[in-house]
């Protein structure tokens, strides 16, 4: 039987929380090559159209231009980090120590009212997949981008978290290669995170 | 200088396109706007239509274009020009190939980037143009195409923040 060869960081909040998708239907996906059929792609069509927009006010903001962006990005992977299965990841930017990850939210509708932590799942799995490659990351900037408001929160690397997550990735793994009985909800996370709202140019959420 | 004793609006200008105060002199000198400029990644880089204007102030005079090198077929031109403002005179060469240049007009580039550093030099404004902005006639020549590839595709990127920063800032102030 043909398996995935890597585990994608965009997929670590369903490989290990079965947010969204459940560990066991991700596990079937995954042990047969398959897809999630996504009915409606707007959501995701509008992200792609505007994650430059997400990008541009980065850039604009500080004067700098990070690699690896839009046409330069770039899929870095540990190959065989656990039982021959490797962890991979895209990230849409990284600027010194800092990685780039563009959320455009509802359509364009309104920004997060709060930081979403099913995101946590990605990003801290892009810094571990990035470091691990040998670059130095310190955090990552996550700019929710609308057309109206931006919000842009700084998350500072988080070892304590990345273990965990680690954990929880060897778990499915071993349930996709070795047939291991995987808990559909496992404990949550009980530790703090470093998470700061460094920007934010609306007052309302982005409601219009 | 002191950018607090500036205008607001100058300040906010200087601010947001990075003026040094030489920059800013130059821009009232001739009386200049925010349209004249072409935001590059907060740097300030007049726009050709801008130069013409400055030229049309000082009154530079301008000889004939000389034709360094012309091959249209495979998008290559260079083309030279004096200019002449009162006792001083400077030329420029202007340059467009595929590795500068991705419209369709190189020969009209190459004369707009020639017109543009004529006029840099003689007036001494201490920015880029938007013309030599439009490619990177600075980078490491190469002969791979791996490399022309990887260049291509940062111009595109570029090209397409520079599109975007002006969108958002549209979508933001409508």
């Amino acid at each position: 039987m043909r398996v995935i060869e890597n585990l994608r960081s965009s997929m670590f909040k369903s490989y290990c929380m079965g947010l969204r998708t459940s560990r066991k239907k991700q596990l079937e996906y995954d042990k047969t090559c398959t897809q999630k059929k996504i009915w409606d792609t707007k959501y995701i069509d509008w992200g792609t159209k505007h994650e430059v927009n997400g990008v541009a006010k980065w850039i604009k903001l500080n004067r700098k231009m990070p690699k690896y962006i839009l046409d330069e990005q770039e899929s870095f992977v540990i190959p065989g980090w656990h039982d021959g299965i490797g962890l991979s990841t895209t990230p849409d930017g990284l600027s010194g120590t800092c990685l780039i990850e563009i959320k455009c939210s509802a359509m364009g509708k309104n920004t997060y009212s709060e930081f979403p932590e099913e995101h946590l799942w990605q990003v801290y799995g892009q810094q571990m997949i990035m470091s691990h490659q040998g670059h130095d990351i310190e955090k990552t900037h996550l700019v929710n981008w609308t057309p109206k408001h931006t919000k842009i929160w700084e998350i500072q690397r988080n070892q304590d978290y990345e273990d965990y997550m680690g954990s929880l990735l060897k778990d499915y793994i071993e349930g996709l290669v070795h047939d291991k009985k995987l808990t559909p909800k496992p404990e949550k996370y009980q530790g703090k995170h470093k998470i700061e709202l460094i920007y934010n140019n609306g007052d309302t959420n982005g409601k219009i | 200088m002191k950018l607090d004793k500036l205008p607001k609006e100058d300040q906010e200008l200087v601010k947001e396109l990075g003026m040094t105060s030489h920059q800013y002199e130059w821009h009232k000198k001739y009386n200049l706007e925010r349209k004249s400029y072409w935001d590059c990644f907060g740097k300030a880089v007049p726009t050709h239509p801008t130069m013409q204007r400055v030229a049309e102030t000082e009154g530079i005079i301008f000889g004939k274009y000389e034709v360094v090198e012309c091959d249209v077929h495979r998008g290559i031109v260079v083309c030279q020009v004096t200019g002449t403002w009162g006792d001083r005179q400077c030329s420029a060469l202007g340059e467009a190939h595929p590795r500068n240049n991705k419209n369709a007009y190189p020969t009209a580039m190459a004369q707009k980037r020639a017109f543009d550093r004529v006029v840099t030099e003689l007036t001494n404004s201490g920015m880029y143009t938007e013309s030599d902005m439009m490619g990177d006639d600075f980078a490491p020549s190469s002969g791979f195409k791996e490399a022309e590839q990887e260049e291509q595709r940062k111009k595109t990127n570029e090209q397409a923040i520079a599109e975007a920063i002006a969108e958002n800032k549209e979508y933001e102030s409508d």
